[in-house]
């Protein structure tokens, strides 16, 4: 694990519950693919709002760690809003890991506030499953689209009731923002 | 959303009027009681006379409810898919059909009454009908005829025959201690009235607290019934606008909006919240999906 020296070197102070929160996933993939064969598709994301200045050493500094890593891949990717994904390709604690990694980074260098949210993407019954966490309310909550603008109510309330007493959960479905055309 | 705030008024419209009705009753009662041991009825007769007021109400308690939401029995004829969705439940429940009854607003709602298994009665609106598909109407039916299964309305009458009983205790304390025609007898009557007022309350929180958890045990019971606890949870997504609530806007979009401004844009939620007259309908939401969950293992 590469990424350790990263992961654990904190310097958001009392969040130490908050940072563990997303190591937590580990064991709610696992859960997840138990109870509702929902698989990870060993794709994740974190997505961040490009900014000026130093953003770019911050961006450098990123890939630089993330080239020499053996345990996942990784590639670059914009949008329309503005928003780079860096989108990383490994197993489930890599993965974890690598965002975390990344996110501190980007704190580290001033940046906390471009920080949206991480996403992982699953597979459930051939349909399109994520998880997001929203770096603003430290939360995770469940996202499937159907088609392009449609989302499956059904399907994002089963993944919360399974997964609320493992995950920091967003409670309040108002803020069960979705991300269209996710590129995952 | 100017329509989902419409039914909704109109909704607490149809539960004000039963709950105003049964006040009314309940008021009725305790002013006629509290007469009769001001003129001197004795104690026993007067719990003799509060049991049968209250059993008259419970054995008259569907005509009223019928009576007062303006629901009407419909036939097989008028109504198909309603009678064979009742028909196929009550067959599995092992329960003697219900009479079927429809109520016709566009506001989402039903209900069940009736004091055993055989004078029982399920009501639908038409709003109901037309808003859900029938796995979930299914599934608001299972729910109302496990209220009838469980005989929730012998429970609530029962419950309230106790708070009746037990406010004549009190009330008859009270005499007990100072006699019945002392000098305090003016302002014993007010204290009288006072405990008799405390006491209805309490006694009204507690049946409400009856209800609540006879509410969660209908709609387990209606899951099993069925065996999709999901559908009964996504009628009453559906039945309580939770639906609108999960948002369409892109993330990405919102974060550009707050960015926008320096108060963070306040979402209508909040608001809606703390009005909100229905907070358990997340509750009963939650525990059946995990029944749900729990059917996944």
């Amino acid at each position: 694990m590469i990424f350790k020296g990263w992961g654990i070197r904190k310097k958001r102070g009392g969040d130490e519950k908050d940072s563990s929160s997303i190591f937590r996933l580990t064991t709610a993939f696992i859960t997840l693919n138990i109870r509702l064969k929902v698989e990870f598709k060993d794709l994740s994301a974190i997505c961040i709002k490009e900014a000026t200045g130093r953003f770019s050493n911050a961006l450098d500094s990123v890939k630089g760690f993330l080239s020499i890593s053996k345990e996942i891949s990784y590639s670059i990717k914009g949008d329309r809003y503005g928003y780079i994904w860096i989108i990383i390709k490994g197993m489930v604690e890599d993965a974890v890991a690598a965002i975390d990694a990344i996110a501190d980074t980007f704190i580290e260098y001033g940046f906390e506030e471009q920080i949206l949210a991480a996403i992982f993407a699953f597979n459930y019954k051939g349909k399109r499953l994520y998880l997001i966490y929203n770096y603003k309310s430290k939360r995770f909550y469940p996202f499937a689209p159907i088609g392009s603008r449609e989302r499956d109510y059904d399907t994002e309330m089963l993944v919360y009731s399974i997964l609320k007493d493992e995950l920091n959960m967003e409670n309040d479905v108002s803020k069960w923002y979705p991300i269209w055309d996710i590129p995952l | 959303m100017m329509h989902a705030k419409a039914w909704k008024k109109r909704d607490s419209g149809i539960t004000l009027r039963l709950a105003l009705c049964f006040f009314i009753l309940s008021m009725l009662y305790l002013v006629f009681l509290t007469i009769l041991a001001y003129l001197g009825v004795g104690f026993i007769p007067l719990v003799f006379i509060g049991s049968f007021l209250v059993i008259l109400q419970f054995l008259i308690s569907d005509k009223i409810v019928l009576w007062s939401t303006g629901a009407r029995v419909v036939s097989e004829y008028e109504f198909p898919r309603l009678h064979a969705i009742v028909d196929r439940l009550v067959i599995r429940a092992g329960l003697p059909k219900p009479k079927v009854a429809v109520m016709h607003t566009s506001v989402p709602n039903a209900f069940a009454t009736g004091k055993g298994y055989r004078s029982a009665v399920v009501a639908v609106t038409t709003g109901l009908m037309s808003m859900l598909d029938d796995e979930e109407l299914e599934g608001v039916i299972a729910h109302e005829l496990a209220h009838i299964k469980n005989r929730d309305m012998l429970a609530i009458t029962l419950a309230s025959v106790f708070s009746t009983v037990a406010w004549y205790m009190m009330h008859w304390g009270w005499y007990g201690m100072y006699g019945y025609r002392s000098r305090d007898q003016a302002s014993g009557a007010l204290i009288a009235i006072l405990i008799a007022a405390v006491t209805w309350f309490i006694s009204f929180l507690l049946i409400r607290a009856i209800s609540r958890y006879r509410e969660f045990i209908a709609d387990r019971d209606g899951a099993l019934l069925t065996g999709k606890p999901s559908k009964l949870a996504s009628a009453l997504r559906k039945i309580s606008g939770m639906m609108s609530r999960i948002p369409e806007r892109d993330l990405r979009e919102v974060e550009a909006m707050n960015a926008f401004f320096i108060i963070p844009a306040l979402s209508g939620d909040t608001l809606s919240r703390l009005f909100s007259t229905h907070p358990p309908v997340q509750e009963r939401i939650r525990r059946l999906m995990e029944l749900e969950a729990s059917m996944h293992t």
